[in-house]
């Protein structure tokens, strides 16, 4: 019983969003609405729920007072809502940057550097490698936005083709997803919901 | 006539893709599906490479917004991996992922007949995304007490033989295109990486790939509709491709004829001016 509720749930409000291809109107605001309401209670449970088991479950059950520590700063972050204490908020977020920034910079350096130049440092030997390496190099050489030699620019100009041909690439690409997204909601309301086809 | 183009309903248009998707769902066509290297290379990393025994890290960090994508993708590979007699421990770092995780959970014991807790393991939400990946990369034990379910860990045995992330042989990631995965694990050597994305995260990961920092990478629902073909259980990727193809024809007709007469309508002002 509650699985075919939950389908017809999730049909109403598929074919609510859906009923904006022909005009705005309240089904669709009302399924637009009660998909951010869902999204937000979600993620203020989940938030809930991780600030239970991760800080104030081992502060009260395991004694580990050093817990206090992450709850402050993270409280302090509320304080952005007032004008006049606004500035408590530094330290968590300088906190919360500087963290990021060395979790991210210890993976970064190594996976998204280093890796992907040596992966360019590839032999002359054949056309596509040839290819590869010249349009690798005109590429980043369009972001020398304070070079403006003459030779150069004509391999910024190269640069910014093999760029464009990237973005219609990345386009095609999100064109595909679009379209699955709509195929998979396709076959929900056909295979799960009206139970044709398949 | 031209500018008739631009005058046309919007409204027309929609309801054109809403044909040509829909209509193959009901009638298959059939449309030849060739299978591209990428994904051979991507079956074959794993065909050649995952053993009895091994024990993987399958990654379910996606949410209902790429699931028509992702979940064919979780399935087909997932259900490979069973295939090469893989231990499985599946995670998620993505809020929606409890579901996938716990709906493929069921998958496994039902088609595969793997048993939870020796033959597979579900683990619970950790919140961080990178940062969590980081703790599972330095300290899975200390990151991780309970499974999905709330249940302790060390009643498995399938944990207990566990004792850090260099147990694993392979990382496989079925995820929107986020490359903060990679980047912690990638710093575990000798760990595999292995990847399933959406398909406008293509371009994002592919470099990954072309590098060789990836074993394998496929992409949306035609990654997942050539990885069924390749382990031979068509599903709902399969069923898809006709509607894919034909959506896509369409935009390409509507680009072109748009980028036509835009082109006419310009030169047709420039003549009059």
């Amino acid at each position: 019983m509650a699985a075919t509720l939950s389908v017809w749930l999730a049909a109403f409000l598929t074919l609510g969003v859906f009923s904006w291809m022909y005009k705005e109107n309240p089904w669709f605001h009302f399924a637009e609405n009660m998909y951010i309401g869902a999204s937000l209670g979600h993620l203020a449970v989940t938030g809930f729920q991780n600030l239970k088991e991760i800080a104030v479950g081992p502060l009260v059950n395991e004694n580990k007072y050093y817990m206090l520590i992450p709850i402050l700063l993270g409280m302090l972050l509320f304080s952005r809502w007032t004008d006049k204490y606004a500035w408590m908020s530094r330290a968590s977020m300088g906190f919360l940057v500087g963290t990021t920034a060395a979790v991210v910079m210890m993976g970064a350096i190594r996976a998204q550097l280093i890796q992907q130049v040596v992966a360019t440092m590839m032999p002359l030997t054949s056309i596509n490698n040839v290819i590869f390496v010249v349009l690798t190099i005109a590429a980043t050489t369009y972001f020398l936005f304070t070079m403006r030699n003459k030779s150069a620019q004509k391999v910024m100009d190269l640069g910014k083709y093999v760029l464009m041909v990237a973005f219609g690439a990345t386009f095609g690409n999100t064109v595909m997803s679009r379209i699955s997204l709509f195929t998979g909601r396709a076959q929900f309301l056909l295979f799960q919901w009206l139970k044709i086809g398949q | 006539m031209w500018e008739k183009l631009n005058q046309i309903d919007v409204r027309i248009l929609y309801v054109i893709m809403v044909i040509l998707v829909v209509f193959p769902l009901l009638k298959p066509i059939g449309l030849p599906l060739p299978i591209s290297t990428q994904t051979k290379n991507s079956y074959q990393a794993i065909e050649e490479n995952i053993k009895e025994g091994d024990l993987v890290f399958l990654g379910v960090d996606f949410s209902p917004l790429q699931e028509a994508e992702l979940w064919p993708q979780l399935v087909a590979v997932g259900g490979h991996l069973a295939n090469k007699g893989a231990r499985i421990v599946m995670l998620h770092v993505v809020p929606g992922g409890f579901r996938y995780e716990g709906r493929f959970a069921d998958v496994l014991k039902s088609e595969y007949g793997l048993e939870y807790g020796v033959d597979f393991l579900c683990l619970p939400f950790s919140a961080g995304r990178e940062a969590a990946f980081e703790a599972i990369v330095h300290d899975i034990k200390g990151l991780y007490k309970v499974d999905l379910y709330g249940e302790s860990l060390t009643g498995y045995p399938l944990w207990n033989e566990i004792s850090s992330a260099k147990d694993f042989k392979m990382f496989v990631e079925i995820a929107d295109a986020p490359d903060w995965w990679l980047r912690p694990m990638s710093q575990v050597p000798g760990l595999l990486l292995w990847n399933g994305t959406v398909a406008s995260g293509a371009s994002t990961m592919a470099p990954f790939y072309q590098s060789g920092q990836m074993c394998g990478f496929i992409v949306g629902m035609a990654g997942g509709a050539e990885y069924e073909a390749l382990t031979g259980k068509t599903g709902l990727a399969t069923g898809a491709m006709d509607s894919q193809s034909l959506g896509h024809a369409l935009i390409i007709l509507f680009v072109v004829v748009g980028n036509l007469g835009y082109y006419m309508t310009k030169r047709g002002n420039a003549s009059v001016n």
